[in-house]
């Protein structure tokens, strides 16, 4: 099954561009607003996210700040303008951000960002159900001690 | 300008005045030693049998008031009253005679004598006379001072409003660098969206007219009923397939190129203005240089108009990248227009010295005339035709560099060119520089 990548920007045309860019290798999903993006990561289940950060109501930082409870390891990405960078910093150091991408972009970098992010993303699923199994076989050793103490 | 001198309104020379003594010059001693007794009751008072004697009283000490006869033996009293005039012109003069040529009285009286007393007069007379002119003597003197400090209280406002002047051309300046990088980070922000999406989509164009290529090319090896082979053939030549074919391509490279210079004009825009980073902080130079370049393709593309770059070894400086960007916009526009239509080359030279950057721009144009050469950074001073300069454009340059710490100076021989150097700090302390252009 492809990935599902989700693209979030208010100018309609940068959506059908982007999705252009990457449909033929991954499942697209757009979003109009900030709103409309976190509805849909309620139900589906989305490996990267690229927004725009400029869109009225909610920017795109306010997005993924609001997406990490929402999907944590999901692999986020930020189309800006070079204005907004400063208005970045803080959000890329804290984490939130795995990425930006200055307009205009160019296609081949942003798909070879995109298979980096899919990679990173692949890493920390399988450090994550790693972290996951390493608690349950941890779970069951001390359940195994303490029998053992009880005989 | 000293201060405490410039409050200062008048000096008093009432009371030196009433102490300077009178010059009695008569050759009859008799009339002499009444005049002196007379006047020594107020006055102090020196005698003198003649100009001789006169001029050596003079020469000592100062005399607010000569009384001199006309006739005497030697220098006469006229000769003598043009000595005083000329040598000593803070003393006062009474010319007494015993002729009352209305001629001579008027040459006298042009010469510069205050009175001119016919003898023999009345003592009464002759106080009057000498108080009326110590009384003069002393009103201009007053009204000498006057004009003196009147005269330094308008050099003083003459320099208040050639620095008023100043403080308002930076002003415009400033308002303009700040209009103007607001709709340069405006213009390059509304470009981003369009100019991203339409080289995208040129991208992903050229790979589906591939593709479509691909599928037509297939179609062609595949054999046709010679109904639809005929009128595959009509559709071709009416579309005029080849060309057509042959066109698609070369159509979407002129539209990528295109849509890829759009993004070079925004990105040299961003940099240009870096509104958003109008703060101080270490820069390349030749970045700037580059970029400015670029941006003023219009006059550096031409063919007559070679362009050298002799860059050194540079780290980068502490600067407001924008401000500086200005700097080699303004020296790089004067310099393509000095040279005009003809043939011609710029060159920038940069080097390292010591703890500075030094840039030097140059021409081979027509120079700047001697007589304006120490103008050009003036505000309001352009040699441009009307509309074309603001006479702002050295004066914006030279107020940048300032701010920086930095030096700019011009050497120019007329028909032979123009060079501009400019030498930056590498370091300099922030708080000296202030962002002008920034709101």
């Amino acid at each position: 099954m492809p990935y599902k990548i989700m693209i979030v920007d208010d100018e309609p045309a940068n959506l059908r561009a982007l999705e252009r860019v990457f449909s033929l290798d991954y499942e697209v999903i757009t979003a109009g607003s900030g709103a409309e993006a976190l509805d849909i990561l309620k139900q589906q289940d989305i490996a990267v996210l690229i927004t725009d950060q400029r869109m009225p109501a909610m920017t795109g930082i306010d997005l993924l700040k609001r997406s990490v409870s929402l999907r944590p390891r999901m692999v986020r990405i930020i189309l800006t303008g070079y204005s907004d960078i400063e208005a970045l910093v803080e959000a890329i150091n804290s984490g939130q951000v795995y990425k930006y991408v200055t307009k205009p972009w160019s296609n081949e970098d942003l798909k070879l960002l995109v298979r980096r992010a899919l990679e990173h993303y692949e890493n920390s699923k399988q450090h994550y159900e790693l972290e996951l199994a390493n608690q349950r076989l941890s779970q069951r050793l001390r359940e195994i001690q303490q029998l053992a103490t009880l005989d | 300008m000293d201060e405490s001198k410039e409050g200062r309104i008048l000096p008093s020379h009432d009371a030196a005045l009433e102490d300077l003594p009178i010059l009695v010059v008569d050759d009859e001693k008799v009339v002499r030693q009444t005049f002196v007794e007379c006047l020594g009751e107020h006055y102090d008072c020196v005698g003198a049998a003649d100009s001789e004697e006169a001029l050596t009283h003079l020469a000592s000490r100062q005399f607010a008031l000569a009384i001199l006869d006309v006739q005497m033996p030697g220098l006469s009293g006229i000769e003598l009253l043009r000595k005083i005039t000329k040598d000593f012109p803070e003393t006062a003069v009474i010319m007494v005679s015993g002729v009352g040529r209305a001629q001579r009285v008027v040459d006298a009286l042009r010469l510069g004598a205050f009175e001119y007393l016919i003898k023999p007069c009345d003592l009464d007379v002759l106080e009057l006379a000498v108080e009326r002119a110590l009384e003069r003597r002393a009103l201009l003197r007053t009204s000498k001072s006057y004009k003196v400090d009147l005269e330094r209280r308008n050099k003083k406002l003459e320099r208040q409003k050639a620095e008023l002047e100043r403080l308002q051309a930076q002003l415009v300046h400033s308002e303009k660098m700040a209009s103007l990088g607001q709709l340069a980070s405006g213009v390059a922000h509304e470009l981003n969206n369009p100019a991203g999406f339409i080289l995208s989509n040129m991208e992903t164009l050229r790979n589906y007219t591939t593709a479509l290529e691909q599928l037509l090319k297939f179609y062609d090896t595949v054999s046709l009923t010679p109904d639809h082979s005929i009128r595959a053939a009509a559709i071709k030549e009416d579309i005029r397939y080849e060309k057509l074919m042959h066109d698609l391509s070369l159509l979407i490279a002129d539209c990528q190129e295109g849509a890829s210079r759009l993004c070079d004009i925004v990105k040299n825009l961003r940099t240009f203005s870096r509104l958003d980073e109008a703060e101080f902080k270490k820069v390349h130079i030749h970045e700037g240089i580059d970029s400015t370049i670029r941006l003023l393709s219009r006059y550096y593309s031409s063919d007559h108009l070679s362009l050298e770059r002799q860059y050194g070894e540079l780290p980068p400086i502490d600067c407001f990248a924008g401000q500086l960007n200005q700097v080699w916009m303004n020296l790089l526009v004067n310099a393509a227009q000095a040279i005009g239509d003809r043939e011609g080359r710029v060159k920038i030279e940069t080097q390292l010295q010591g703890e500075t950057v030094v840039v030097s721009i140059s021409d081979t144009g027509d120079g700047i005339a001697t007589e304006n050469l120490n103008r050009i950074f003036d505000p309001f001073f352009t040699t441009k035709p009307v509309g074309e300069g603001t006479g702002l454009g050295l004066f914006t340059t030279y107020s940048i560099v300032k701010r920086h710490g930095g030096t700019i100076s011009a050497e120019s021989h007329s028909g032979k060119g123009t060079i501009f150097t400019v030498v930056l700090p590498l370091n300099v302390k922030r708080e000296t520089v202030t962002p002008e252009g920034k709101r």
